[in-house]
Order: C-alpha cells, then structure tokens, then sequence
C-alpha cells in the first residue's frame, strides 16, 4: 500500500485548472522526487496531500486514509515543509522549532541540538531578521527532528547555500535508510537525481512522465563522443540520431537510446579510437519533455 | 567634514520621493485635522457662561493631569480652551510622526541592509542620519506654518497671529526634540523595533513626567519636553521662551546622535543585542498559547487604554452635568430624557461608545485568523496536528474573553474614578449592567466576523465597516438626528439603554441566539473551504 497516493486529482481555481487528473504514488521507504518548473502545480498538489486545500474531485490519501477528512490524525505521521516558509516576527527561531514540535503532538517535546549545529542555525534570534535560507531551516530543523513516517518537502533548498544543501541531501538519506518515505518537489535537478528513486514531472498542472531515472532514461538519448580513423560522412542521415557536431578532431552527437546498437556499429566502421557515452542527466531530460510539450 | 555629509541632499530628495504618500498624508491629516478642531470649540463654547463652565471642568485635576494646566482661567476664551485642550495631544501626535519617520529612515533601512547599499556609493558616513534629521525639519516646518496659518484662518475668540504661529512653533520644535530623542535611540540598538520601542517609551515618560509635575511639582512638567512647551501659555500670555529652549535641546540631541553614529559601525548598535529565547516556554504549546502570545500586546494594550479613557470620562462627571445642561446643542444629545439625571443618560451612551471602541481590539483578534492565513503562518499549524475548529476557536476564545473582561474594566474606570470626584455617581452594578447589556451586541458582531472568516474570507474587514455603520447610527444618528430605523440595522440599536430604559431580556436573548448560530455556522464553514494562499 502507497504512504502516499493521489488519484486522478483535479483542483481547480475558478476557471483555472491548478491539477488535472494528477496521479502519484509514494512507496514506503521511497525518495520521490516531484520536478517541474514554478506554477506547474506542485505546491498545489502538495497542499492537496497536506489537506490545506480541497481536491474538486479526485481523491488524495496518505496511509491509506483521506488526506482531508484524516488530516489532523495523518499529521501526526507527516513531517511538512512548505514551499514560501513565512515565520512569526516576533518570536524566535527556536521557539517556532519548539512550537512545530510539540504541535506535531507525537509525544516529543524537545528536539536534539546536534540538529541546529548541523543546519548552522542560531535559534536565538528573532525570526523578523532570519533570511530566507534562515527560515527554511528553522522548518527544516522542525520537520527532520520528529520521528515522520512520511516527509513531504516542497523546494526545501531553494534559498540554501551549496553546504546546508548538502546537510539537506545527508538527512534526506538518514530519513530514508530508516525505511521513512520522502516526496520531494524540486527544481533543482541535481538534487533529485542524487536523492530520489522515482520522478514524476508535472507540467501545467498534468502529470506528463513518472517512473524511476532508469526508466526515464531509456526514453531519451544517450550522448556519444567519439574519435574514428575515418571521418564518418553519413551519420546525420540515419533519423535516429541528433545534434551532430564535428568538433576539431571528434564528433559528437545525441542518439535514441533503443538505437544505440545499429549507430555503434556505424562507428565501428569506420575504425573507434576513442569513445565516450553519457547517459542523459534529469537536466536533459526534463528540457526535452518540456520541449516536446511546446 | 564635508565627506561625512556627502550626498546628504540626494538622499533628502530620495526620502521624500520614498514618503511621498506617508509624509504628506501625516503633514497635511495633523494640520488639517488641528485646524478643524478650532470651530468645533467656538460653536460649543457660545456663551460666556459656556466659557467658564468649560474652564472649570479643565481645573479639574484629573483633566489637568490629562492635558495640562489652564491659563487666563479668569477670562477663558475659545484660544485659551483650544490651547488648553488640544495642545498636549497635539505634540503627542507630532511626535508620533518624528519617529516613525526617524527610525523608517535610519535604523531600519540600516536593519535590512539598504544603508549598507547607499553607503557603498560615494556617500558620506553621516549623510543617511543628516537626511533623516533634515527630512523631519522640513515636515515639521510644512506641519508648523500649516497648523499656525489654518488656526489663524479659522480663528475663534482670543486666537491672533502671533498666538497661531506660536502653536505652530511649539509642534515645530517638540517635533524636533522627539526627532532627537530617536535619532538618539537609533544608534543605541541595532534592532528598529527596539529603537521605536525605545523612543515611545520617552515619549510616555515624558508625558508622565508633565503630568505628574502638572498636579504636584511642577518642576518635573518643566524636565518634560510636553510640559515645557505647555508654559507657551498660546494665545493668554504667548510667551516664547520655552520654543528657543527647546530649539536648543533638539539641537543638542542631533549633535548627540550625529557623534554617536560617526562612532559606530554600520548595522551594529551601541547598545550589543541579547539572545532572544533559545527555547519556547511551556505555553507555546497549542494553538491556543500561540494565539494568545500574538494578541497579549494588542489585549493588554486596548484594555488599559479603555480603563484610562473611562476614568478621563468618570473624572468629569461632576463638571459634564453643569456643562451639558448650559449648552442646549449638548443637552439634545446627551439629555434628551427629562425624567433622569443628565449623568445616568450619559452613562447609556457612553457605555455604547466604550463598547464600540472595545469592539476594535475584538474583532482585530477575530481577524487574525485570515490575517495567519494570508501570511502563510496557518499552513506550519494545520500542516501539523491542529484542526481548523481548534485554530479557529483559539481566536474565538480570546476574542470572548476580551468581550468579558473589557466591560468589567470600563465599569472599574467609570465607577472607580467617579466615586472619587462626583459623589452623585451611580452605584458599580449600574455600570456593570449597563456595560454588560451589551454583551450579546458584542457576540453577534464576533459571530458575524467568524462567519465572515468562514464564508467570505477576502472580506473579513467588513466587519469593521459595519462597526463603522453601527457608529455612525448609534452615535452621530443622535446629533444628526437619524430616523430609527437606522439604528435597527445594527445589534447595537437592540439593546436598551439601561438604565434610562428598562432591561428587556427577549431582543437580548434573540441576539444571543443569532450569533450562537452564526458562529455554529461560521465553525463549519471553516472546516470546509480551502486555505487562503499567501
């Protein structure tokens, strides 16, 4: 049974349509990775799971359970971290940790110091002076230090430097080598790449590709550089094969991966001295979905 | 020198083109709005006896510890009241704008790094300070010719040039000095909220300090900048000393201020800020402890300040019979009913306004509830284990304990300080009962908020238009003379005006029971609509 399950939601605001029949499912102990660019849906969809918004049909549950109807008791279970953190001025980062804490209500009233050293967070200060990055941890301390089955993250690192992203990146895999699932909305692809098992990419409030990297991957192309004995004159012909370029003294090109075989062994042909493949990155695979929707 | 000061005028020009809303909003709403209040006290003030009757209640020590002591007493005159009356609470609003324009222009433009922008072109390490300082001239100036040319155009009995131009004077320069005084806490805490803090705090000192020396020693008033400048005695003697003394002392306070900030590094204070709270106390618990965290300024604020304005109300008691009954514009109003005491008459409405007023701080903590919303403070509580029902009734249950206890405290200032001065002041359940009559008025206007909350969220501040209505109709009907059914379209008209009429329970009771199920509703329809995005 999913941890987390949307399916065929559709919210719409008046006469704009946020989600249109979206479906996902999060797997225990998954890290999966929401990508898709700002106001494609994400933050919707996840105030959906978050029962902060109300699907117009569809159903969203977590646990098995309706993500509206069971919202205070699911959130029990739900460690979340919104998109835009906007804090109370006046109090201090480590009375809003403390507060989120204890309004998780799992019994836990305090949360481990090491946290805060690890985010490089000083809780004495008012939160009026924190900045954005600031204020994203105090929520990231908040969430990572309950005992969640479920994380759900909407673009957690958006305002943090390269080192707390990677502070970021360690408790994500702590949280999921303790068998907790993870859904994680991004931009930034490298992220995912480097955390989730599976990907969805929403685009314009529909689900346009899901499945993990692998499988993903097999739908695009594979970037090759070679070096031949020969020149090799034929290669933009076969319809297989992309974005040819000679370069001083080698070539390069994109091919569709199912066709990678028949290209090879043009090459061979004409005598390899050299070979790179790459396989795609989530970067190019995200601008080629995007590109073919245009 | 000169490098200190570089660029002082570009950033001058650059302020007012910042403030070029606020600053003439403030300077011509303050001028204005003294002006306007001179015809008002000719036209209550007609007869000679009016005039006398009116210096009396002023020599009232309660009313001079409100606003000052009472000049030419003897030959009282519309200048002589007006001066007596407005002067105090005048500087008090002049400045109010000095340091809200003061600490907007310095300490918090330096607090979120705009200074540290400037500072980076060719520009002087004083000349951010200087600007601000010489911005708050120039307001006070346009504020000061203002006020003494409108008072003067729309002079009463007693009110000459010279007299005119000294009011303005006096706002100018006790401007100036609370410019000082900010420009001065500015540099002491690296935190504006702290350093506004700081200067509101000299300011209440400095009113306390007047009033105090005002009914006992006077030598306290002469140390306070608002008592100093009330020994202008405008428009009976004119005397213009105390403007050149306090010339000098915002003089000082400016070069003061100026060698501090040529001390300091930019974005620190002289003053090294303390940690806040590493932990959140045991309270913070619920959404109730934070509800109740977020409105305790705002509660404790309003109910002193209800408390106090009763008793400045209850203090006149004595004189406000004579006064009303020697001025039949005042007697229509408040004293229409020949079988009562004109005090009785007067506790109904007076009641009717203190509830009105009470319902400011009620209704703003009903609002919070969208307000959170709107800022994205909702989403971290309901994201957690927090219900909408709870969220909502955290608010819901301030809101009723404020419309609890502020009654009981409007009785307390009422009776409390009436007994004191006016010996024919009702007994403490008159006013409670009269206050608490109310009640279910005060309900339904929380219910219908609520309910506005639930259904209608974007318009959430309609519940302030309608207390604005019901203003209007219960208050100003009665000068205007409105028809009645104008009163009955708000709660408030229901409810009888005990004790000049009889206590009637139904209209009480259907009023409860209608704002029982609006707020039953409101309950529901918060459970089911969607969060507001920030």
């Amino acid at each position: 049974m999913p941890v987390l399950h949307l399916d065929q939601v559709t919210k719409t605001f008046g006469s704009l349509k946020a989600l249109d029949q979206v479906s996902l499912s999060v797997h225990p102990g998954e890290v999966y990775g929401f990508i898709g660019p700002n106001g494609a849906g994400k933050t919707t969809a996840i105030r959906v799971l978050m029962g902060i918004l109300q699907a117009t049909s569809g159903q969203a549950t977590l646990f098995g359970q309706d993500a509206w109807k069971h919202a205070v008791a699911l959130h029990q279970r739900v460690a979340y971290v919104p998109g835009e953190v906007s804090l109370w001025p006046n109090l201090t980062g480590g009375e809003v940790i403390d507060l989120f804490v204890r309004l998780r209500r799992g019994g836990k009233t305090r949360y481990e110091d090491t946290l805060l050293e690890r985010f490089d967070l000083d809780p004495g200060k008012k939160c009026r002076t924190y900045s954005k990055g600031n204020r994203q941890k105090v929520a990231l301390v908040a969430a990572f230090a309950s005992d969640a089955d479920l994380y759900i993250l909407d673009e957690p690192t958006s305002g943090l430097d390269p080192l707390m992203e990677e502070v970021f990146q360690q408790c994500v895999l702590e949280a999921k080598s303790k068998g907790k699932s993870v859904l994680l909305s991004s931009h930034i692809l490298s992220e995912v790449e480097k955390l989730c098992d599976k990907v969805s990419i929403i685009r314009q409030g529909r689900i346009i590709e899901s499945g993990s990297l692998q499988e993903l991957r097999h739908l695009t192309r594979t970037f090759v550089r070679a070096k031949t004995m020969r020149p090799v004159t034929n290669l933009a012909d076969n319809p297989h094969v992309h974005d040819v370029r000679q370069e001083a003294d080698s070539l390069s090109f994109s091919v569709e991966v199912p066709h990678l075989g028949e290209v090879l062994s043009l090459l061979h042909e004409h005598g390899i001295k050299n070979l790179e493949c790459m396989p795609p990155t989530l970067e190019q695979l995200f601008m080629s979905h995007y590109e073919r929707g245009d | 020198m000169r490098s200190l000061f570089n660029g002082t005028f570009p950033l001058v020009q650059f302020i007012l083109r910042r403030d070029r809303v606020r600053l003439p909003l403030w300077v011509l709403g303050l001028s204005f709005f003294m002006a306007g209040m001179v015809p008002v006290f000719q036209n209550l003030l007609i007869t000679g006896e009016g005039y006398s009757v009116f210096a009396m209640m002023m020599e009232n020590p309660a009313m001079v510890a409100l606003v000052g002591p009472v000049y030419g007493a003897s030959n009282f005159h519309t200048g002589a009241a007006y001066a007596n009356m407005m002067l105090v609470f005048c500087v008090i609003f002049v400045a109010l704008m000095n340091i809200f324009l003061i600490t907007r222009h310095t300490r918090a433009d330096e607090e979120v790094g705009r200074v540290e922008l400037i500072r980076s072109l060719p520009v002087g390490r004083l000349a951010n300070l200087s600007a601000a300082m010489l911005t708050a001239i120039l307001a006070n100036l346009a504020m000061a010719l203002l006020t003494g040319l409108g008072l003067y155009l729309l002079r009463g009995s007693g009110m000459d040039l010279p007299g005119s131009m000294l009011f303005g004077a006096s706002l100018f320069t006790t401007g100036l000095v609370f410019s000082g005084f900010t420009a001065l806490a500015c540099q002491l805490t690296a935190n504006s909220r702290t350093a506004m803090g700081i200067s509101l705090g000299i300011l209440m000192l400095m009113y306390m300090l007047r009033a105090m020396g005002d009914i006992g020693a006077e030598a306290l008033s002469l140390l306070s900048p608002i008592g100093l400048i009330t020994r202008t005695q405008v428009f009976v003697n004119n005397y213009f000393w105390p403007v050149l003394v306090l010339l000098g002392e915002a003089l000082l306070l400016g070069l003061y201020a100026l060698w501090l900030a040529h001390r300091r590094d930019v974005g620190q204070g002289l003053i090294p800020a303390k940690p806040g709270k590493r932990h959140a106390a045991g309270s913070l618990s619920t959404p109730l402890g934070l509800a109740f965290r977020l409105m305790r300024t705002t509660a404790l604020v309003w109910g002193y300040a209800l408390f106090i304005l009763a008793g400045t109300y209850a203090s006149v008691f004595g004189e406000m019979e004579g006064f009303i009954n020697n001025n039949a514009m005042l007697k229509v109003i408040f004293a229409a009913n020949p079988d009562f005491g004109v005090t009785e008459q007067f506790i109904a409405l007076l009641n009717a306004v203190m509830v009105m007023l009470a319902l400011i701080p009620i209704l703003t903590t009903l609002n919070r509830v969208v307000s959170e919303e709107r800022a994205g403070h909702a989403e971290h509580l309901l994201g957690r284990a927090v219900s909408r029902v709870e969220q909502l009734s955290a608010y819901a249950f301030i809101a009723l304990l404020m419309s609890l206890v502020y009654p009981l405290l409007i009785s307390l200032g009422f009776y409390g300080v009436g007994t004191l001065v006016y010996p024919k002041t009702p007994s403490l359940p008159v006013f409670l009962l009269s206050a608490f009559t109310y009640l279910p008025a005060i309900w339904v206007f929380m219910a219908l908020v609520m309910a506005l909350t639930a259904f209608l969220p974007r318009r959430a501040p309609l519940g302030f238009v309608y207390l604005g209505y019901t203003f209007f109709s219960i208050y100003l009907g009665r000068i205007a003379n409105l028809p009645e059914w104008t009163r009955k379209l708000t709660p408030m008209g229901y409810i009888p005006q005990y004790p000049i009429e009889d206590f009637t329970v139904l209209p009480l009771i259907l009023l409860c029971v209608i704002a029982a199920v609006l707020a039953l509703a409101a309950f529901v329809g918060y459970r089911n609509r969607d969060l507001l995005a920030q």
